[in-house]
């Protein structure tokens, strides 16, 4: 059923931008390629805007409870697949979209002729564009559909979450951290769970505001040969558009530092595989690990089968799309 | 694959570091000048902090290229 609903999301959303490019193809418009571009990318963006919160409704509906145990090993399912394919269709997008920008933007500064026809590097920005907004519409659904925070401090845990990052940042900042926020680093760090600290009180919202700030502007953008806006707007979004630009080429090159690290091989290997080593999960990451097994102590308790937890565990209820 | 990640990651390092060095010297060139010492100070400023983070990146890619990883692990 899901299925049938993305296809039919899909076959809409298609028979509408090539609805828009035939318009623009039609020889009765007398607009330039540039400006074609344009047009067809602004009117294709609320169906693609629509695709994507459809297919995170019917990732929503879809979602398991239980973490995935692979039999063979006993790996652990860390990111759900279509997490994994999200996120790659963010990154392409990203990149492509990153690497056009820059090319307009230094254009502009240096004066220097682009490596090819202009439009093009427009057309490859509406491109990667486009699949950002696919990407973050699919993503922002799930999570306001199932409730999931696991990628944000919980709720009153913003002082935990910050002494477990003093623990995890290297000692100077940590140290440093700590004394601006007035943490005690003499108490054991807080388990980790499925992310770490770093990834919860650092790189997500960061990564969050600054891909909101860059899709508002780069659509007030877009849309100004559609409907009239106000050039102060104009002004203001294209100067929040590129410094956006630059702040995110930052974040990028730290998340990739991050991830680059050789003592989270494995967590960067998961982004791909979708799967996670039990010893792993089990030394660095306690908190999920122990979450796991209870879930499946309430999962054997439910099916009348003998519990699995350790004792002093507590059942705790399974949480929804578990699979990251 | 890990070397191919490390060959990715400092390429796209590399890449940015050139983008830094860009907004730097032209920071420093007088058309930018002509247009006010906010404009400069933001290049400047872009160009450092895309430089730094792209000279730690290129740093751990090389961590990554000499650490043993096990590449088959789960």
């Amino acid at each position: 059923m899901n299925w049938l609903v993305i296809g039919l999301g899909a076959v809409v959303a298609a028979t509408g931008i090539a609805w828009s490019l035939a318009q623009a193809n039609s020889g009765i418009q007398p607009w330039d390629a540039e400006l074609a571009d344009n047009v067809i990318f602004a009117k294709a963006l609320p169906l693609i805007l629509g695709f994507g919160i459809l297919t995170g409704v019917a990732r929503a509906l879809a979602d398991r409870r239980l973490t995935e145990r692979r039999p063979a090993d006993g790996a652990i399912r860390r990111f759900h697949p279509v997490t994994v394919f999200n996120h790659w269709i963010n990154a392409v997008g990203f990149l492509l979209a990153m690497v056009t920008g820059s090319i307009q933007y230094l254009k502009g500064v240096l004066d220097v002729a682009p490596p090819i026809p202009l439009f093009w590097i427009y057309r490859l920005h509406y491109l990667a564009a486009s699949l950002i907004v696919f990407a973050a519409a699919l993503f922002v659904t799930h999570r306001l559909m199932t409730g999931d925070r696991r990628l944000l401090p919980q709720r009153g845990q913003w002082i935990r979450s910050l002494r477990g990052l003093a623990h995890e940042l290297p000692r100077p900042l940590g140290r440093a951290l700590a004394r601006i926020m007035g943490l005690d680093l003499k108490r054991e760090p807080p388990p980790v769970g499925q992310f770490t600290f770093y990834e919860k009180a650092v790189s997500f919202p960061i990564w969050t505001v600054l891909l909101a700030l860059i899709l508002i502007t780069g659509f007030l953008k877009a849309m100004k040969y559609v409907v009239p806006i106000p050039g102060d707007v104009l002004w203001w979004a294209s100067a929040l558009h590129v410094a956006a630009m630059v702040m995110l080429a930052a974040r990028l090159l730290d998340h990739l530092r991050y991830v680059f690290s050789p003592s989270r091989w494995p967590l960067l290997r998961s982004m791909f595989t979708t799967w996670i080593g039990e010893r792993y999960v089990q030394i660095r990451h306690p908190d999920w690990y122990q979450a796991i097994i209870a879930e499946r102590a309430v999962g054997a308790e439910s099916s009348g089968e003998a519990p699995l937890r350790p004792a002093g565990t507590p059942p705790v209820t399974a949480a929804p799309g578990a699979a990251e | 694959m890990k070397q191919l990640l490390v060959v990715l990651g400092a390429l796209w390092a590399m890449g940015n570091l050139y983008v830094a060095v860009l907004f730097i010297s032209s920071s420093l060139a007088t058309k930018t000048a002509d247009k006010g010492g906010a404009q400069q100070a933001l290049l400047m400023l872009g160009g450092l902090l895309i430089g730094v983070f792209a000279v730690i990146l290129i740093w751990q890619c090389v961590a990554l290229a000499r650490s043993k990883v096990n590449e088959g692990e789960a």
